[in-house]
């Protein structure tokens, strides 16, 4: 069984592996292949652990569905027939947004638009492939830069007011993540309001200076880094620093998925075919995340929490 | 490469590019959840949460709890959901009192309190806003 595992994965090296002949067309490929991937795992999560709404659009068996078809097309993804393989995708990650309607994550849409364009434009043919990479690239652009705009515009990041809100109400994860930044009396006044929900509790202001810079670090980081990926000079370290940033917002969510998902966008910043050089591990990943979220207490839960729903 | 193929890819992106400020627009206008509908502004604000308190008015005036029926509670869930995601673009709270004072002869009206929490930016406390729905019999 492993040895069968192995020789798959091997021949899954093969086939993604840079070859001399390597052009922007591979990289494309593996692009579209590890979203489509990513799709397939984030259905997969819907299946292993169902969405509990009153509001979605059609039964479980929809989703089984939809799974098995995404998951087919990431398979053929892999063929010479990989030109289909987002066109078929498509439809189905459309009747899954459909699904699940207002309550569809963020996520879902960021995968519906990068399937969209790869369905559209042919990574085989030169100018569509450029058109391609501009596209993902511009739409990683966006997608970073307005996280950071959106915090600044509500204003909840300043004095580390949401923080402070997730440390007192939101899941361990956050209160492992920044607790050390508090003192034990501050964190055991966020433990007690996290009990509670009742009006003018507070107030959700932490003094730690530490914590306040790094508040403002976060959302300032997503707004510059973006910029740093537009210049030349710049890209390849702001990409690894991203990438680095990236894991590191995770933490405290937990939600590999966007990380996979949104690393594979930021591997198009560098140069040379890093999506295709780091396909199979990110592949892997994915494969270990979607057993992590039928086999939770066997595989760890640690990486699962948001499971892709945010 | 097809021009109508390039045009659709730059409308799509353009749409990507402002569709973020439009949905700020939408927070602050209609209250609607940050978190959701794409505007990528998920962690920017405690995410809110909405509770559709619904009671009846008797003949005599009193108000009260009502036994509610199964469509009545999937209503009101379906409701709390729609609310909790578009704000006060989701129908207003009238509606849901009269559709659910419709199942309930023996009342002599339904209201509807909705209870929103956010964290009020200058004391950093948490508050509840309240809205309500009324539906009396004609």
């Amino acid at each position: 069984m492993i040895d069968l595992a192995k020789r798959r994965l091997s021949q899954l090296c093969e086939l993604l592996a840079e070859s001399p002949n390597t052009s922007l067309s591979d990289n494309l490929r593996a692009f579209r292949f590890l979203v489509l991937v990513h799709a397939s795992v984030q259905s997969w999560g819907y299946v292993a652990r169902p969405l509990r709404s009153l509001h979605l659009a059609f039964p479980q068996t929809g989703i089984w569905i939809v799974s098995v078809t995404i998951t087919a097309c990431s398979v053929l993804a892999l063929t010479r027939y990989s030109r289909w393989a987002p066109v078929i995708a498509l439809p189905a990650l459309f009747a899954r947004l459909c699904w699940s309607g207002l309550w569809t994550p963020n996520h879902t849409y960021l995968a519906f638009f990068c399937v969209t364009l790869t369905a559209v434009l042919d990574p085989e043919r030169e100018d569509e492939g450029v058109l391609l990479q501009q596209s993902l690239r511009w739409m990683t652009f966006v997608v970073f830069f307005y996280t950071g705009l959106q915090k600044l515009l509500h204003g909840y990041w300043f004095r580390g007011e949401f923080l402070a809100w997730m440390v007192s109400h939101g899941t361990d994860t956050w209160r492992s993540t920044f607790g050390w930044l508090l003192s034990a009396e501050e964190l055991a006044r966020m433990k007690t309001l996290g009990q509670t929900m009742r009006p003018d509790t507070g107030p959700y202001r932490i003094e730690s200076v530490p914590f306040v810079l790094l508040s403002n670090f976060t959302w300032i980081a997503e707004m510059v880094l973006p910029l740093l990926l537009l210049l030349r000079r710049t890209r390849v370290a702001s990409t690894i620093f991203a990438i680095a940033f990236v894991a590191m917002i995770q933490l405290a969510p937990r939600e590999s998925m966007f990380f996979l998902g949104f690393t594979n966008l930021l591997l198009l910043f560098l140069p040379g075919n890093w999506n295709l050089r780091l396909a199979p591990v990110i592949a892997f990943c994915y494969i270990y995340l979607i057993a992590a979220l039928i086999f939770p207490e066997q595989l760890g839960n640690f990486a699962i929490k948001a499971s892709g729903r945010i | 490469m097809n021009p109508l193929k390039r045009r659709w890819v730059i409308i799509l992106l353009v749409l990507l590019t402002f569709w973020p400020l439009a949905h700020r627009v939408l927070v602050a206008k209609f209250n609607v959840n940050p978190w959701k509908l794409a505007g990528w502004a998920m962690f920017c604000v405690p995410n809110p949460k909405t509770k559709v308190r619904p009671y009846g008015i008797s003949k005599d005036g009193t108000k009260g709890p009502f036994t509610a029926t199964p469509e009545d509670i999937y209503e009101i869930n379906i409701y709390n959901h729609r609310r909790g995601i578009l704000g006060s673009l989701a129908p207003h709270p009238d509606e849901i009192a009269k559709r659910v004072l419709a199942r309930h002869p023996e009342l002599e009206g339904v209201g509807v309190n909705i209870y929103q929490y956010h964290v009020d930016l200058k004391t950093a406390l948490l508050k509840w806003e309240l809205e309500k729905g009324l539906a009396r019999r004609e």
